[in-house]
């Protein structure tokens, strides 16, 4: 694509820029060669600085990462670190790992519609391995944390550098892509969100390869891999890149000029698809599971789960500057996205340099291409109905598509993603258009970086800190005390419950010792309506709790309770209203449930006749 | 082209072959889309208000508030002062005793000289609706001799005289206020500054003719005056950095001018400004009340057709009960067109002066703090300066005025230099898409304000001589509802009457002089809120005031009489829609 061509004005010639080929820009009579090893040697300090920003950003786990990690959503992160063990344990079990009935009571449970992420659960296997399962998921989750942003900051560069042939313009875009808010928020704890490679990976193979400048055969095999590695991450991402692949095609057949759209038609797009199946035959098996297996329940609902019109220029508490001033107008956001999922702030410099990029090429059909794919994009990130400032208004496109099942699973907000790809690379552009202001767009260019720091010392609104959690598990696991009150494979209720606490990474630690009768934050379906389960889960109050309580210990033939001391909230009352006593381990309270579990005791004949009364 | 290069846009097309006798017309009478223009204008603005053109005399193309009683009640006062050989600025009729200054508020004198013999003529709300009519016309055929002057094209122009002459400020303020409503002498200064710097126009000639307009401006209205004075001064400062050296000359020759043409304004309302100051203001601005917020500009409000159900949860968080402040809405489609006409252009100076100069209107009018969708953000400029003198005074919405005007000409320019018939198409599908986003709202109904039109029937008691008979001529009279209370419209009671009565109540402004400001009954009965204590502060008051009469309008009284029973007033007469209350001890009026 010749998206450069949007800076085509007659300017000085600057020594940036090397490739396989002659680059585009270079036809324009703006660049010549310089030394590879100059180029490596910027690509080495471009890594090295990313990979600064992601440590300062990560700091707070640098000093106990095997207990802390940058991370905000409770129990989120747990279940990446408990696929972290149930995956490789599965396979070298010879059981289906797509299923467990390590969850919830034991009831079958599909891995393959959950962000379980297999892959990075398998690639960490090694350091797990050598570190121990105490310490290890947790070292893994914080490693993956920060290769996730310096990876994706990477690959933007280089789609920059190919597509500017300046390499500090390509730094600023790798930026302004890596650390972009949505991997801010979620950094919160949705590790297979962070991961955001595959789209960068698409547009830079399917840009070499309509440039010619890597082989079919290459070129297939890449982009098969990039797909099938966000296959095994997260099936969102690669659901929407595919949707919004389909879009830039779409938009770069009506502009294209004939002989590139020949090629794109001709080459790209048939080897992409190609590509496409060729990950798809390699990921059937997750595919299968994903599309047919034993149901979960749905996730946020992609009606609610939508980005606000002002969210991508009003900034949330994780981002450091203005977060205060306008703390009041991110409050008003729909809350079901929260600052944990509305990542869509680009800031006011970002979008300028990107809008002014987007002016000064308008006629360059590339850039057209970029705009409209961000445009549907942003339409797409906004929901089926326009909020603004909080308030519904007008109804939107996603309306008709949302009642399909796929693309109801999709959180809108998450697509703001591709905005901000879009936006990085028409800032890109515009800082590298010759100018005689070069000076006070690379000040711009600062100020936009400063726009989007996160606000690492932060604290939410409601207090919790932003981007440092303890994850640290009582002695009761670290020690091995469990060993002496549970049976291996007892089923065991821990509280708090599901993502409430951090069981799942108990599990882990034990390496799967007992089952849980808690899980992932979508429920098997059977389980949805359990009011025991929503009653646990915070999301209903509290009567008549324990009658519930035991239907369910019984349901699941829990044999323990596992309270942590100080975070039980009403439940040792409860559970003490059926008779069961605590034994107090490593920082847990411990509840034998025996298999004939009494009736709960009816109230206290006072209280009912203060009832009736 | 110009030969300047202050504006590299096509001058106005003038007609080449002069017709027989037409020297002995101006330009801008011979200019016959300029005909059209006023035509087109005009003839929306009778539809508009068709209510308002079948009854001239009793439904007013206004809201049914306090404040076009103002301008109602002054026709009628200025020739009775003057006749009476008192001093039209200074009055004791209403707020009795008073004085009251009238040079302090919002008089308006200029309004008054058609004003006057329309409601001498046909009364006083047709007057209103005559004079409320031809605002919108004039000031949008204004914009249209700036633009057709700038941009040479004549529907082009028609367009944004359009855009200008039924702005959201034009349209909010024809709700009620006839001293902002006038708004054609900014665009007329500026097209003769802008042909004084293009040499022409003689100084002179330019003199005459800035002076004239400052003239009627300040006639018209302070506010407007003082904010037009402050934006040619920013149009110069801005246009002076953007000239070459040798157009800085001529910028600095149309400021002195300017500045000779106020001074000379300033000689001619010497005694006015004298008077104005005699008095602290009674009305006044509200600059940390009322800034736009940044998305009023975008967003409709109930005033407009398109979208205003649609996006009502979002501006019903924007905007106050006050839909005469609901100034800045431009409609995207207009946006889009300045943003393009800035962008495509911006190496131009005409550009680069009307952006900026625009961009500071838009930043003012934005108030104290940022306001976005109610929610105050961070300070702003104008933060700096509210709590200067006559700066403390203004409304900063108010000032979206001077971002109309801006974005008029900046989409008059853009739409006129269009090139190819696919551009013409499509800058002109723009046009009539901020057409139909600038469409008015014709059931607009708020609470507050009620409706576009009016109706201002007034009680028989006041205009036949039913008065006369329970009313000794002079008494002090208070009217009920007071003041600028709902339904508040005393004032045309007495204008009515010919000044027959003074009234211990009154409304130009919402602050009222000290010696009612004191007891609380009269904020109490202007929020109409009764309080237990009200018939002791009624007594007060009307001690105080010599007040014999009280007169309460049909349809209010049951929130009144329980206070002026227990404050020993009685019923004397149910007449004519008004019931007339007397003290206990003062027996019937001898004239009865």
């Amino acid at each position: 694509m010749r998206i450069a061509e949007a800076v085509d004005t007659p300017a000085p010639v600057r020594a940036t820029g090397a490739g396989r080929r002659a680059p585009i820009v270079a036809r324009l009579g703006r660049v010549v060669r310089v030394d590879p090893d100059a180029l490596l040697a910027r690509w080495w300090v471009a890594v090295g600085l990313y990979a600064l920003a992601a440590l300062y950003f990560q700091h707070h786990m640098l000093t106990h990462p095997g207990s802390m990690i940058a991370g905000n959503l409770v129990g989120l992160p747990t279940q990446y670190m408990w696929a972290m063990w149930w995956w490789p344990h599965a396979i070298a079990a010879g059981v289906n790992p797509f299923v467990t009935h390590a969850l919830w009571g034991g009831a079958a449970y599909n891995l393959g519609a959950l962000a379980s992420s297999p892959l990075l659960a398998l690639l960490c296997t090694p350091i797990n391995l050598v570190l121990g399962w105490t310490r290890g998921p947790v070292v893994s989750y914080n490693l993956l944390n920060l290769a996730a942003p310096i990876l994706s900051a990477v690959l933007a560069r280089q789609l920059c550098l190919r597509l500017t042939r300046s390499p500090g313009a390509a730094f600023v875009g790798g930026w302004f892509y890596g650390f972009s808010v949505f991997g801010l928020c979620e950094l919160q704890g949705r590790l297979s969100l962070v991961f955001t490679f595959l789209p960068v990976a698409l547009c830079l193979l399917s840009l070499l390869r309509l440039e010619a400048a890597i082989s079919r055969r290459r070129f297939v095999a890449l982009s098969a891999v990039a797909v099938a590695a966000q296959f095994g991450i997260s099936t969102e991402i690669a659901f929407t890149t595919a949707c919004l692949s389909v879009v830039v095609v779409g938009v770069a057949a009506c502009f294209a000029p004939a002989q590139t759209r020949r090629r794109l038609l001709g080459t790209v797009v048939p080897e992409l698809l190609g590509a496409w199946g060729l990950a798809a035959v390699l990921c059937s098996p997750l595919l299968y599971y994903a599309l047919t297996g034993p149901q979960v329940g749905s996730g946020p609902n992609s009606h609610l789960a939508v980005a606000d019109l002002f969210s991508y220029v009003i900034p949330t508490p994780l981002v450091r500057l203005g977060q205060q001033r306008f703390a009041l107008m991110a409050s008003q956001f729909p809350p079901a996205a929260g600052f944990g999922d509305t990542g869509t702030y680009l800031g006011l410099p970002l979008l300028l340099g990107a809008l002014a990029a987007a002016i000064a090429g308008w006629r360059i059909w590339g850039m057209r291409v970029l705009v409209i794919s961000a445009v549907v994009a942003c339409v797409w990130s906004l929901g089926p109905i326009l909020y603004v400032s909080g308030s519904p208004t007008i109804g939107l496109p996603w309306n008709i598509l949302a009642s399909l099942r796929e693309f109801g699973q999709v959180s809108p907000v998450r697509v703001g993603l591709y905005v901000e790809l879009a936006a990085a690379i028409g800032f890109a552009l515009w800082l590298a258009a010759p100018s005689r202001r070069r000076p006070l767009k690379w000040l711009v260019a600062l100020v936009g970086i400063a726009f989007v720091f996160p606000n690492t010392n932060g604290l939410f609104p409601n207090g919790p800190a932003i981007y440092s959690e303890n994850v640290d598990s009582p002695a009761f696991i670290k020690a091995g005390e469990y060993r002496s009150v549970l049976h291996p494979g007892e089923t065991v209720l821990p509280i708090p419950f599901g993502l409430g606490g951090r069981s799942l990474l108990w599990q882990a630690q034990t390496r799967g010792y007992f089952r849980l009768a808690g899980g992932f934050a979508y429920r098997p379906v059977g389980l949805q309506q359990s009011i025991a389960v929503q009653q646990l889960s915070g999301e209903l109050p509290l009567r008549r709790p324990a009658e519930h309580l035991r239907s369910y210990l019984l349901a699941r033939h829990i044999g323990a309770v596992a309270v942590v001391d100080g975070e039980g909230g009403p439940w040792p009352r409860v559970l003490a209203r059926l008779g069961l006593r605590a034994r107090n381990v490593g920082g847990v309270a411990v509840y034998d449930v025996p298999a004939a579990l009494a009736p709960v005791p009816d109230p206290p004949p006072r209280r009912r006749a203060r009832r009736r009364r | 082209m110009t030969a300047v290069g202050v504006a590299t846009v096509p001058a106005e097309a003038e007609p080449t072959r002069e017709p027989a006798g037409a020297g002995r017309f101006p330009v801008w009478f011979r200019d016959r889309h300029g005909w059209i223009a006023a035509g087109l204008y005009l003839a929306f603005i009778l539809f508009l208000d068709r209510h308002a053109v079948a009854h001239l005399n009793s439904v007013c193309g206004c809201a049914r508030t306090a404040d076009p009683t103002q301008w109602m009640w002054s026709w009628v006062w200025i020739p009775y002062a003057i006749t009476h050989g008192l001093n039209p600025l200074v009055t004791h009729l209403f707020w009795y005793p008073g004085p009251f200054d009238l040079a302090a508020v919002t008089l308006s004198p200029a309004a008054a000289i058609p004003g006057i013999p329309l409601d001498a003529l046909f009364g006083p709300v047709a007057a209103f609706n005559l004079l409320f009519f031809a605002a919108p016309v004039v000031s949008g055929w204004a914009a249209y001799r700036l633009c057709r002057y700038l941009s040479g094209a004549p529907w082009a122009s028609i367009f944004a005289g359009y855009t200008y002459g039924f702005s959201a400020y034009e349209l909010a303020h024809e709700l009620a206020h006839m001293n902002l409503v006038w708004v054609f002498v900014p665009p007329l200064i500026v097209l003769v500054l802008a042909r004084l710097i293009r040499a022409e126009v003689s100084a002179r000639r330019a003199l005459l003719q800035i002076t004239g307009l400052l003239i009627i401006e300040f006639g018209l209205s302070t506010e407007l005056f003082f904010t037009m004075a402050l934006f040619i001064a920013a149009g110069f400062v801005i246009g002076w950095l953007m000239a070459p050296r040798e157009l800085r000359r001529r910028i600095a020759g149309a400021a002195a001018v300017t500045f000779g043409a106020g001074v000379l304004t300033a000689v001619v309302w010497s005694y006015y400004i004298y008077e104005s100051f005699q008095a602290p203001p009674a009305s006044k601005g509200f600059p940390p009340f009322f800034p736009a917020d940044l998305v009023s500009y975008f967003l409709p409000t109930d005033m407009f057709r398109l979208g205003s159900a649609t996006f009502a949860a979002v501006t019903n968080r924007i905007y106050t009960s006050d839909p005469t402040e609901q100034n800045s809405y431009l409609g995207i489609p207009l946006i889009v067109m300045f943003v393009a006409y800035g962008v495509s252009t911006w190496r131009r100076r005409i550009t680069r002066t009307v952006v900026l100069t625009t961009f500071v209107a838009f930043v003012l009018s934005l108030g104290v703090t940022l306001t976005i969708v109610g929610n105050q953000t961070f300070s702003l400029p104008y933060h700096w300066i509210e709590n200067l003198p006559l700066f403390n005074l203004l409304t900063p919405s108010r000032l979206s005025l001077y971002v109309s005007l801006g974005v008029a000409v900046g989409a008059a320019i853009w739409l006129a230099a269009a090139h190819g018939r696919r551009s013409r198409v499509r800058r002109w599908f723009l046009a009539l898409a901020s057409l139909v986003f600038l469409y008015p709202n014709n059931a607009f109904v708020t609470p507050a304000f009620l409706s576009r039109e009016s109706d201002f029937t007034q009680p028989r008691f006041f205009t036949t001589s039913l008065y006369r008979h329970y009313i000794r001529r002079g008494e002090v009279v208070l009217p009920l509802p007071f003041s600028y209370g709902p339904g508040g419209l005393s004032l045309l009671w007495q204008a009515d009457t010919g000044m027959y009565f003074k009234l211990a109540s009154g409304y130009f402004g919402t602050v009222a002089p000290p010696s009612y400001a004191v007891n609380p009954l009269s904020l109490d009965l202007v929020i109409q809120t009764v309080p237990p204590h009200a018939a002791r502060d009624l007594n007060q008051l009307t001690r105080t005031h010599h007040v014999s009469v009280i007169l309460v309008q049909d349809g209010t009284e049951t929130q009144y009489l329980p206070m002026i029973r227990r404050a020993g007033w009685r019923l004397r007469a149910d007449v004519g829609g008004i019931r007339v209350y007397r003290r206990a001890a003062g027996g019937a009026h001898p004239s009865r």
